[in-house]
Order: C-alpha cells, then structure tokens, then sequence
C-alpha cells in the first residue's frame, strides 16, 4: 500500500464519511429530543433529490436549485412530524415506527405513480466534474465541496445549539424534555425545531448525494436512511458527536473494505459492514457514547 | 415459577376458537379447492402462522422487528437446501458442502436444519440486539434484514443468487400445514400466558418499572426473540416446501410491510390479532391486486395503479395507529370471552 | 388576603393508578405553605397536577382567577406559577449560566435577562464563581440553589418546591431554608413547599396541609400543626423526635 494510495483512500473516505455524518446528525437531532427515530428520514433525502432533478431539467443552475432542494428536504422532514408523529404522541413507541414506515411506503409509492418508477438523471455542471491531480493523488471537486459543504453546516449547527435560544432549548430538551416544558418552552414548537434542523441537515445531504450519484429513484432514500441508522446506533444514543464519528466510522469501514478485501468479495461491502456493526455493538451495546450520565453527589 | 391460571385458560380457550378456524379451513381445503386453489389457501395459512410467530415477539415485547423474515429466508434456503436432490443442486447451487448437498431431507429433517440455522444465527444476533436500547433495535434489525437479503442475494454459490431455488420437493400437505399452524399457534399462546412471556410484557408496559421489580430485562427480551425465531422457522421451512420456489426479493421489503401490518391491523398484543389481521390484509391485497392492472366498471374506468396494495395498506395503517394504535383487537384474545367474563363484565369490555 | 392559588376537589393518578382523591387547598399571596405528608403520600403528585406535568382527572384549579387545570405546562409557566421539581432535575449537560438562561426562556422582555442574570449571579457567589461549569458537576446543595435560581429567572409570582431539602447535608438544608425565607421576604414571593423535613418546614412556613393517601387530613397555622405533625413523627419513626 503506497503512500499515494493512502491519501486517496484517506481522501475517499473523508469525503463519503462527510455525507454520512450529516445523514447520521440529521437523525440524531430528532433522536435526541424525542427519543425516536424516522423511518421516513430517507425520503427527505428523495424529496431534495427528486426537486433538484426537477429544476435542474428545467434549466435552473445546479447552485439555484440547491437551496430549493433542502426547502424541499425541510417539508418533507416536517411532513412527517404532522402525518406520522404529532397525532401518535400519546401511542406507545413503536406506533411511530409504523407510521413513519407507512409514509415513508406513501412517498415512495406517490413518486412511482406521479412522476416515474424510472430513475430519473441529473447533470452536474462541468466545474463540479473536474479533478485535481496532486501528486498522483485525485482530488474530485464535488468532494472537496461535499466536505467543505459538510463542515460549514456542522459548524453552523453547533453555532445554532450553542449560541441561539432555540438551540440551548433543543439541548434542554435533549436530556430533560419535561423540565424544559416547565422552562416555558413549548412542546409543539421545539419538536418542530427539531425537524426542521433535521430536515435541513439531511436536505443538504440529499444535495450532496444525489450530485454523486446522478440519478434519482423511488426508494433512493433506503440507503441513506440505513446508513443514518447505523451510524447513530453505533454513536449511541442520540449524542450528535456520536452521530458524527460513527457516520465516520461507518464510511471508513466501507472504505477499508473496498480496498482490502479480495475483488470477489467487494459486492459484500455493505453486508459486512453491517456485520462488523453488530459486532461492535456485542462487545459495546452504548456504541461511542460515554457511559450514561453523570451520577450527581 | 409461577403460571397464572387465568391466563392458561384465557391461552387454552383462544386455542380452542383458533384451531376451529384452522381445520375448518383446512377441511374446506381439502374437500373444496382445486390444486392451484389449495396451495395458495395453504400459503396463506403458512404466512398468518408466520405472522403468529413475528407476534410472539414484536407483540410481547413492544420491538419492532424488521428483522424476522431474515429468520424466515434462512430456514426456507436451509430447508430448500436440505430437501433438494444432489443432482439438482449441482446445477444451481455448486458451492453447497456436501453434506448438506448429499441429503436429500424428509420433511421433518428438512425442517429440523431449518429450526438449527436459525437457532445458531438468532442466538447470534439475539444478544446484541438484547442488550440495546429499546429505541434503537428497530433500526438494528432493518440493518439484519439488508444483511441477510444482501448475503443471500450474492452468495450465489450457495443460494443460486437472484434467481432463487426451484424444484424444491413438494413434501408438504394440507394436514402438515394445519399441524405447522397449530403447534405454532399453542407456542405463541402458551409463550404469551407463561411467566416468561408476562414479564417480557411487564417490560414493554415500563421498563424501568419492571426492571426495579427485578425482571431482567435483556434475558427476557432474548427470550422473546428465540422463542420467535424458532417459530419462525417452524412456519418458514414449512412455507417452502409447500411453496416450491421461492427468491431472495421474497424476504424483503414487501413481505416485512405486508406481514408486519397485518400485525399492525390485526392488534400486536394478541395472536387472535394476528390472525385477525392476516385476513384482512390478504382480502384487502387480493381484492386491489385486480385494480392493480385497472379496471373497467360498465363505462367508468379506473387506471392502472402499481403499487396500489401497498399504498392502500399503509394508508389503512396510519389510520389504525391514530384512532386505535394497539390494533384493531390490541391485548384481546379470542379466549378472553368466556360466558363467565360475559356475566359479570358485560360485553364491553 | 387574595387567594393567589385554589385547588377545589382534585383528583389525579398515573393511568388507572389514583393517587389523589379530592384535595382542596388555598395559597393566599405572600405566603409559605408547607404540604407535609410520609412518603408515597401523594405531595409530589399534587405539585405535579398544579404545575401541569400531571393532567388532572377531577377538579379543578385556579390560579389568579385563572383556571389551570386543563392548561400545559408551559403555559402555567408563562402565567407565574413555576416548580422547581423533586430532585432538582437541572441540566446537567448545560453550564450553570446556561441553565439560568434556559430559566428565562419564556420570558417577553428579551433585553431585561442579562442583566437579571447578572443580578442573579451577583446574589449567589457560589453559582457566580461556577458559572462556566456544568451543572452536573455541582455538588447538592449548590445544585438545589441553582434550580431555585434557574426558576427564578422566569419572574413568577408563585413558586413551587418540591422537596428541596431531600439528599442535602444538614448545613445545606439549612441554607436552602434561609433561601426559601428570602423569597418570601426579598422576592415577595408566594412558595409553596413539599417537605418531608417537618420541623424545617413548618419553622419557616406560615400554613401548613397533611396530606394522606391523597388526602388533606388536616390542615392549620404552622404553630398548630407542630404537634399533630409531632404526633405524625412519632407515628412514622416510631419513637420519641426532637
């Protein structure tokens, strides 16, 4: 293994583990206020990518219809707050399971019949396309961008949380969301804060993934969905730093797989990856989190 | 160890109104339907027995699980594997150890490698998947579904890949299928009532209540899980050397949705739900399955609409979870009408 | 006296659990009124239903004319009425300063907090001097003091304590009863206090209810209440308390 070839996949890696820790995040930010996850999450990322392609064949420039895709993102992630969460509140855990999992089969379904079962493409401006060779070494511009883009938007996020009103009132909620009612604040409206953060997260990386992959189709959001999954299971709990290295993580086991593992057995990337997963989580079930909280004197 | 004696008999009656509908069926089955009919009126019998099964775990513990027709693809590619001829696996299926090609299973060998696969791999799974929190493990078991599907799909030195095992020998009849469904149906109601399986349920009321009180909660959860997966291969290797043939897109998506929501539907703390829910699903899927191609009524057309089935499943799921989330029956059992409940409680209940 | 807070025949439970059968009491404004009452006794779910975490299933109540019951909790906050939950339940993730901050969450004139805040901290050197830390770091009794702070920051008129001596050393307890004293004296607060602690309660309360079972057995000036609460004492521990 060169020097070259180590920087590359170091650089592969990094780029994908990027798209995986703002899926991973945008899951874990509802997961940490309601304590739930949405199984409707990927579908955020199809309704960006669906919109995009949309604009983008209707001639609007890629950079113009991004920001259209994540209000898109956003909409589809507040849909199903309304639709799959806010009328469950009271219903026992695993009633939203279900019911995220039935829009989730919705959306999907309404794009096979109103648009196309077909994949539908999306053409990526040329300056995206170019690579940057150093060293032998090939930078892709749209990875550069993806991890700037992914950068930029943790930062923004941890900037929301920690410095905004609503961003302290999210992390109240987070580890108390009873007595952060008792603050004054209200249920309703921070849970819809919630999705939105998320929907706007995922919308981002739904920009990113469908500029990588080209092309859009009805269930395009299952991959995303089970990467976002895995990755905050594996970062425990609902922790947003745990969410971020296991997306990570994740990315750099895939990675080191493709690389490492004999050509015949590149299909299995993702079987094993998952297997290494429930491996981790045999030995660690709390995955990268700390050990729970802090016991008080 | 302490049985509950209202809950054995509340198993027993239930047992008693399931195992009529049962062999009534069968008995129409046999006497009534034509070839082609029979094997899917038994098919169907094999996936609500299944649906049972997924019960006894999902229902008892409150987890959902997409994770059991990764059971179900293992004991029918083991049974599949067990049963088949040599010389027919030679063709399809190369990479087979020979011990397992050689045999040319009886149903009941068949369906014990079945049972011992799944054995081997939920026990393997089962203890992570036990120990994690209660929120996450439906996101764990999506993850197991992909895996399995994702091995079976390409491995196909073993499994023939894509195309799937045929020719799978027909060992089952209509008499092994009742018998498949009610052993199943006893286990999941005798699981239910028994001290395990009212813990487990103790758990999925309030699990920090029931761990104070000293249930321990990932034992119990694993419990759950085995018992389940046993079950689940029970109806599994059944299902396919009745169905013969059978695909890796069979143990996927479609099938988890259609037989969870039947769960759903039905009522997910009860195996009578269970059943309750399999029929309706069935009905409902066969009933639009024949809009699916669309329609003409007299000069009213209605269009083709692929995917209606499951558009209309998961619209009928929402509105079941928002007016009536446990189910259309929820913790009720056929049994828990006895004339002596009726006298003194009343006919609401 | 204006009748600040009334609770007319409440009842309250947890699911088919009942735990309050009926309980009728009165805070009138500036006062102390101590609900004393053994474990289990229903103390805690009462706070509860007047705060709104509960949802009462029977009777109501009326803050200020006002009637609450069927009110949010984060309504019932806006309003002026706050608890400082059993156990204190403050952020421990947060800092110290931001746990004051989350306290003045609800409020409507923005600009007024930081300098409230700085007032706060000002009066409470202890929680100045950690203001960076994480509250979970705090020992109990700062900890009790930052939770009555975090309340205070959202101006109410009544506030709510819920046992907040429990699990503090004797010197705490006596600190946070000096606390409770100030509100009512430099706050001009009206506090409603849980408290198995009876003589501590009832030193600095005016009022006193005993609550049994989910019932008000008896009821009284705190110089009253000293010796049925006495006789309660002796009852529960079994002998002879000082």
């Amino acid at each position: 293994m060169t020097a070259q070839l180590l920087i590359q996949q170091l650089f592969n890696a990094l780029s994908i583990g990027s798209i995986y820790a703002l899926l991973a995040l945008g899951l874990a930010v509802v997961f940490s206020v309601l304590g739930l996850l949405n199984f409707a999450y990927g579908e955020i990322i199809t309704a960006t990518a669906y919109t995009m392609v949309l604009l983008v064949s209707l001639g609007v420039p890629l950079l113009a219809a991004a920001p259209v895709g994540v209000i898109a993102g956003i909409l589809m992630s507040v849909f199903t707050e309304f639709v799959a969460f806010r009328p469950l509140r009271k219903a026992p855990a695993y009633a939203v399971v279900f019911s995220s999992f039935a829009v989730s089969l919705l959306v999907q379904s309404f794009i096979r019949n109103v648009v196309s079962p077909r994949p539908q493409g999306l053409v990526v401006p040329a300056w995206l396309d170019q690579v940057i060779t150093v060293g032998g070494v090939r930078f892709p511009a749209l990875s550069i961008v993806t991890i700037v883009i992914a950068v930029l938007s943790m930062l923004a996020l941890t900037a929301l949380l920690q410095k905004s009103r609503h961003g302290l009132a999210m992390r109240a909620a987070a580890e108390d969301f009873e007595t952060t009612r008792l603050m004054g604040a209200k249920a309703g409206r921070l849970i819809l804060l919630a999705f939105a953060v998320s929907g706007t997260l995922a919308g981002i990386a739904g920009v990113l993934w469908i500029a990588k992959i080209g092309s859009a189709t009805p269930d395009m959001g299952f991959n995303p969905l089970l990467i976002a999954f895995v990755a905050v299971v594996l970062g425990g709990m609902g922790s947003l730093r745990g969410a971020v290295l296991g997306g990570f993580a994740l990315a750099f086991v895939e990675v080191g797989l493709q690389v490492f593992l004999p050509r015949d057995f590149v299909p299995y990337v993702q079987a094993i990856s998952l297997f290494v997963v429930i491996i981790v989580l045999y030995v660690r079930p709390q995955g990268f989190a700390r050990r729970v909280e802090e016991r008080v004197a | 160890m302490n049985w509950s004696s209202r809950r054995l008999k509340e198993a027993a009656r239930t047992f008693l109104v399931l195992a009529i509908v049962f062999v009534s069926v069968a008995i129409v089955i046999e006497v009534l339907l034509g070839r082609s009919d029979s094997r899917i009126a038994t098919e169907f019998m094999l996936v609500t027995s299944m649906v049972i099964a997924i019960q006894v775990y999902v229902g008892n513990s409150g987890l959902v699980s997409f994770g059991h027709i990764a059971f179900f693809a293992i004991a029918a590619y083991a049974a599949g594997l067990a049963a088949l001829p040599p010389e027919r696996l030679a063709s399809i299926a190369p990479d087979v150890p020979a011990w397992l090609a050689n045999m040319e299973a009886s149903l009941p060998v068949a369906v014990g490698i079945a049972i011992v696969a799944v054995i081997i791999f939920a026990a393997f799974t089962g203890v992570p998947f036990a120990r994690m929190k209660a929120s996450v493990v439906s996101a764990a078991t999506l993850a197991l579904l992909v895996l399995v599907h994702s091995v079976i799909n390409l491995w196909s030195g073993i499994t023939h890949g894509p195309l799937g095992l045929v020719n799978v020998p027909d060992l089952v009849n209509t008499w092994v299928v009742l018998g498949t469904c009610l052993i199943i149906t006893a286990a999941a109601l005798l699981y239910r009532a028994s001290p395990w399986g009212l813990r487990l349920q103790a758990v999925r009321e309030d699990e920090v209540a029931a761990a104070a009180l000293g249930i321990p909660v990932a034992r119990m959860r694993f419990a759950g899980w085995m018992v389940s997966a046993v079950l689940m291969a029970l109806g599994g290797s059944v299902w396919a050397l009745n169905a013969m043939a059978f695909a890796p897109a069979q143990f996927y998506f479609t099938d988890t949705f259609a037989m969870l929501s039947m769960l759903v539907i039905g009522g997910l703390g009860s195996v009578t739900g269970a059943v309750l829910g399999a029929v309706i699903v069935t009905v409902l899927s066969e009933v639009l399955r024949n809009l699916e191609g669309g329609l003409a009524i007299g000069s009213f057309e209605i269009p083709e609409l692929p995917g209606i089935v499951q558009m209309a499943t998961a619209v009928l799921i929402l509105l079941i979870l928002i007016w009536r989330p446990g189910g259309l029956l929820g913790n009720t059992e056929a049994g828990a009408f006895s004339f002596g409940n009726l006298r003194t409680k009343g006919w609401r209940r | 006296m204006t009748t600040l807070l009334e609770v007319r025949d409440l009842e309250a439970g947890y699911g088919p659990v009942k735990v309050l059968h009926g309980v009728s009491l009165d805070v009138n404004e500036g006062e102390v009124v101590a609900i004393l009452g053994a474990n289990g006794a229903g103390k805690s779910t009462l706070m509860g239903a007047i705060a709104g975490l509960v949802r009462p299933t029977g009777g109501t109540i009326r803050f200020r004319d006002d009637t609450i019951s069927t009110l949010p909790t984060e309504q019932i906050t806006r309003r002026g009425l706050t608890l400082v939950p059993e156990g204190r339940r403050i952020f421990a993730k947060l800092t110290v300063f931001e746990n004051l901050k989350m306290g003045a969450y609800a409020r409507r004139d923005r600009s007024a907090i930081s300098s409230d805040l700085e007032t706060m901290l000002d009066r409470f050197p202890v929680l100045s001097e950690r203001r960076a830390q994480r509250a979970g770091t705090l020992s109990g009794g700062e900890q009790q003091q930052l939770a009555i702070c975090r309340a205070l920051m959202s101006q109410p008129t009544c506030i709510l304590l819920d046992e907040p001596s429990l699990g503090l050393a004797p010197v705490m307890v006596d600190r946070v009863f000096e606390l409770v004293r100030d509100l009512r004296e430099r706050d001009g607060l009206t506090v409603i206090l849980v408290e198995q602690s009876v003589s501590n309660a009832l030193e600095v309360a005016d009022r006193a209810y005993l609550v049994s079972s989910g019932r008000i057995t008896s009821s009284g000036t705190s110089a009253e209440m000293v010796d049925a609460a006495q006789a309660l004492e002796a009852a529960y521990l079994g002998g002879d308390v000082a």
